[in-house]
């Protein structure tokens, strides 16, 4: 799963999520692409679930890019623990997004594959999402 | 061929409040150039999106505020709505007919490749689009590209294989890869080497537990992940 090598601190604070994307807004390299259109946290667990739901629909040919990248720990008490005492320990990953964010791209498949993969990856995700197509990008997946 | 025309109106309002003319179906523009001065527009968003759709990306517009007389200009930059891909503001630059412009040009590719049909490659572009520098009259609003040269996964087609038109000036770098085929994927392969768990750099490094950030191991495995990650 994605995590961060080494990370200059160990907690984060939460942060907000108002507003929406600022970057990460395009399709950058691939043809057809996964779009939030909600904010939320994305866990390392299931930005690797959607991977394999769109790669095991492929199968063979066709590219995948993860646009995201889980680089904020999130942190858990062990249960039955009284509060107080700190801070948990780091528990998982998660990628921030908001509303516009490219999550996943594809090149090299024809678009109702593309689709239906990405369609397969959305139930994966705590996220309403869209299909997006680049522009100039035909049926048959040629520009 | 007689350019499309665009009839804009002047525009008072400006910042926030430009809102307003958006829900009334307006764009709200600016319209500057070599030694004009920049002036706040409003164009009809019906007739813009249309424009873009029958003009295509580097086309020559003559713009027409109110009842000005018509310049040449080039669509220089359209911000979007990152969810619903509607047009917010569009940046109009006035272009002098006998001064060259340095514009990006889409690159089409054309023909079949080998590496693609019959050994099920994954054609990819590792560039849109080409920077030419060039007289408005002499634009191309598109560049041309044969895909047929790339018969196997080491073939790599360059910013030099296009074939640039006369009195046309190529700004982008010549040896840049514009396009390979990537071979295609064998199987999913079930486990990759182990991600090292997180280091801290963090100064005081206690001995307490860190139970998480394990979890299982199985990588990203044929995902271009590192490098469509976007800082």
């Amino acid at each position: 799963m994605l995590m961060p090598k080494r990370v200059k601190h160990r907690r984060v604070m939460r942060g907000r999520m108002s507003g929406m994307a600022k970057g990460g807004t395009t399709i950058a390299f691939g043809d057809y692409g996964l779009m939030t259109e909600e904010p939320a946290w994305i866990t390392s667990r299931q930005i690797e679930s959607a991977r394999r739901a769109m790669t095991r629909y492929v199968r063979r040919g066709g590219k995948i890019w993860i646009r995201i990248f889980p680089d904020k720990p999130v942190t858990k008490k062990p249960a039955e623990v009284r509060m107080g005492s700190g801070k948990g320990a780091p528990d998982h990953w998660v990628a921030v997004v908001k509303p516009g964010r490219i999550l996943f791209e594809m090149a090299g498949v024809p678009q109702e594959d593309a689709a239906e993969a990405m369609r397969l990856a959305s139930h994966k995700l705590p996220v309403t999402v869209k299909f997006v197509i680049k522009e100039g990008v035909g049926a048959d997946g040629h520009r | 061929m007689a350019r499309p025309e665009l009839i804009a109106q002047p525009r008072e309002i400006t910042g926030k409040h430009v809102a307003r003319i958006r829900r009334e179906g307006l764009v709200p523009a600016v319209v500057y150039g070599h030694g004009v001065d920049s002036e706040s527009i409003q164009v009809n968003g019906r007739e813009f999106d249309h424009l873009r759709r029958v003009a295509g990306r580097n086309a020559l517009v003559d713009l027409k505020v109110a009842d000005g007389r018509a310049r040449p200009v080039l669509v220089h930059g359209i911000q979007e709505h990152p969810v619903h891909r509607s047009v917010l503001h569009v940046d109009f630059f006035v272009v002098r007919m006998t001064e060259e412009l340095t514009v990006d040009v889409p690159v089409v590719m054309t023909g079949e490749s080998e590496a693609v049909e019959k050994q099920g490659g994954t054609l990819l572009h590792m560039l849109d689009t080409i920077k030419v520098r060039a007289l408005p009259a002499d634009l191309p609003q598109t560049l041309e590209l044969d895909i047929s040269p790339l018969v196997d996964f080491d073939s790599v087609l360059r910013v030099s294989d296009v074939p640039i038109p006369e009195r046309v000036t190529l700004v982008t770098e010549a040896e840049e890869p514009l396009a390979r085929v990537q071979a295609p994927r064998i199987e999913e392969e079930p486990v990759v080497a182990e991600a090292p768990e997180a280091e801290e750099a963090e100064g005081e490094a206690e001995a307490e537990g860190e139970g998480g950030a394990e979890g299982d191991t199985e990588g990203s495995a044929e995902t271009g992940s590192g490098r469509g990650e976007e800082s």
